[in-house]
């Protein structure tokens, strides 16, 4: 194995880690308890996920940056689907605004799945900071990978994560 | 001392709970709140939204907030409002003699695929809204929000706001495939289309302050005599997201050119969606308070800061506000003794109110006192204020597990 991409995977991981000590849902932290609703106005869980790698990209509609980075979550859902990858888009538009982020889905191209948590319950739960932010949880349901604000254009430590993940 | 602080809030909430009123629509969700006071008027407004769609609604106080109307729509096309915490309705009292005061709400509804700012005004205290009009300047392509108001002494309303004008149209032209990368662009030259417009309802021509603003933060907008006072998350060099002011001194034809408030140096390509607040004193000193991590790492917990300025030009070093726990949503007014400044913080796994009034030496050093919540309970934020004659009077969003209500009540 070329050892340069696991070189350059743990620079990535380590940049990423960067406060993450101090913080509930930091990286090599259980994921939270974190439930929403779907499309369908359905509760789901986080906890339904475990054996699965799963990717959660808090964003809303209104966010410009996140607007910035959906073609990338779109060709990473693309590629992963198949490989037990399940990439979930949580929206924290208001209530009542799930027609809105349903257009929008069918407007930007979305295919990867999208939950609704108006209460903003994850930012309580996970602790973040705004939008964007995206955490990669294990098939163990622990944290692995977190990014605060959008992915740069060609920014490929998410793929690297990901892959990582399927690895262990 | 963290079960010492479980207790003190415990009984807090104890003690006040009787104060309180309750703002809500039968069978909704309502948050979203923004308040304004003159005399003993008291005038919120907020979104109430069902399963699908979202409206706002506005209630009045003639008693100084003790007691409420019953709620009434300000929307006239039902389900257009589109609003959430850093851009909910705002609502601005225009005073007219022998009469209650002209009350305008201004929001943000739903533009095709992008949002526009609406305002509506009720001249029967509340009772009735007539036509929703645009803001002067605020529609066309691209979103429109974030938006705060203020009333100018001869009555005018101005509104300051976030304009995507530039930013949508250059997005959307990346957005046709939605797996083909975007061009590279560095995210602070793309923020540079994210720009800040001053316009007033009877005006026609808007003033653009500035360029580079941070996309989702909330405004702030407070006139005094012939100066409007305008403060915001700027994006500087590096993608840092730091809060700037500025001022006009002819009624809002223009603006100085923007003051970084503090050198915070938090960098964060993202919507931290936690914008600033003003108050101005009898001094005409702007205060301004704002989140922001201690250290300028944008994974370390949100803190709360000061600083005044007496010139406009030149603030005094930034001072920690104490907190129990990450904070948002930072919001203050000049009462009685001072400028009072509430929040929102993360204590043991859920959202709680918090206060503190602000008392600053002619040398410009703080000192900060706690003043109880109206309501210590667990699930409560996005707290606001404003200054009646008989004091200080709040309103927050409840979360609750069949949906939130609005909480009102006045200030020990």
């Amino acid at each position: 194995m070329n050892a340069r991409p696991l070189f350059v995977l743990a620079i990535a991981l380590s940049a990423c880690t960067k406060g993450d000590a101090v913080r509930p849902g930091g990286i090599g932290s259980p994921a939270p308890a974190y439930s929403a609703r779907n499309l369908d106005g359905q509760p789901v869980a986080l906890s339904t996920l475990k054996g699965k790698v799963a990717v959660l990209n808090v964003w809303a509609t209104w966010c410009e940056p996140c607007r910035d980075e959906i073609p990338q979550l779109e060709a990473l859902h693309r590629q992963f689907a198949k490989e037990n990858v399940e990439l979930i888009g949580v929206s924290v538009d208001g209530a009542g605004m799930g027609g809105d982020v349903h257009d929008f889905m069918r407007d930007h191209d979305m295919s990867y799945t999208v939950w609704l948590d108006p209460d903003k319950q994850f930012s309580l739960q996970f602790l973040t900071v705004g939008v964007p932010e995206t955490f990669l949880v294990d098939r163990a349901g622990v944290i692995r990978w977190h990014k605060i604000g959008a992915l740069a254009q060609g920014d490929t430590t998410l793929a690297s994560a990901i892959r990582q993940a399927l690895r262990s | 001392m963290k079960l010492l602080l479980h207790i003190a809030l415990a009984l807090s909430a104890l003690t006040v709970q009787a104060q309180q009123s309750t703002l809500a629509v039968d069978g909704r969700t309502s948050a979203n709140p923004s308040i304004s006071a003159q005399g003993q008027f008291v005038a919120v407004a907020w979104s109430a939204a069902t399963t699908s769609s979202m409206d706002i609604f506005l209630s009045t106080s003639h008693d100084g907030g003790v007691t409420f109307s019953a709620p009434a729509q300000v929307n006239a096309v039902a389900g257009d409002a589109r609003v959430s915490g850093e851009l909910p309705p705002r609502v601005a009292l225009v005073p007219r003699k022998g009469a209650a005061p002209e009350i305008i709400v201004v929001w943000t509804a739903k533009s095709g695929t992008s949002t526009r700012l609406l305002s509506a005004r009720s001249l029967d205290g509340g009772k009735t809204f007539g036509a929703s009009t645009a803001v002067p300047g605020s529609t066309g392509e691209g979103s429109r929000g974030w938006q705060s108001v203020a009333v100018g002494p001869t009555g005018r309303v101005f509104v300051l706001w976030l304009d995507h004008r530039e930013s949508m149209s250059a997005g959307a032209m990346h957005h046709q495939d939605a797996t083909m990368p975007a061009p590279k662009i560095d995210p602070t030259e793309k923020a540079a289309l994210s720009q800040l417009y001053f316009s007033s309802l009877d005006g026609t021509n808007p003033v653009r302050i500035t360029r580079s603003v941070c996309y989702c933060c909330k405004t702030s907008l407070v006139s005094d005599g012939g100066n409007v006072y305008a403060a915001w998350r700027h994006v500087y060099p590096g993608s840092q997201r730091d809060i700037a002011f500025s001022m006009s001194r002819d009624g809002g034809k223009t603006f100085s050119s923007p003051v970084r408030v503090s050198d915070d140096h938090w960098q964060i390509d993202g919507c931290p969606e936690n914008g600033p607040a003003i108050a101005i004193d009898a001094q005409h000193r702007a205060h301004v308070a704002w989140p922001t991590p201690k250290d300028g790492k944008d994974a370390s917990a949100l803190a709360l800061f000061y600083a005044v300025t007496r010139d406009g030009r030149t603030f005094s070093p930034r001072a920690e506000i104490p907190t129990h726990g990450p904070a948002s949503h930072v919001q203050m007014v000049l009462g009685a003794d001072g400028p009072l400044v509430a929040w929102d913080e993360i204590v043991s796994g859920t959202r709680r109110l918090a206060m503190t009034r602000i008392h600053t030496d002619a040398a410009g050093k703080a000192t900060f006192t706690p003043v109880t919540v109206p309501d210590a309970g667990a699930g409560q934020w996005y707290p606001v204020l404003a200054t009646t004659t008989s004091g200080t009077v709040a309103a927050w969003v409840r979360q609750g597990d069949k949906g939130g209500s609005i909480g009102v009540a006045r200030l020990r």
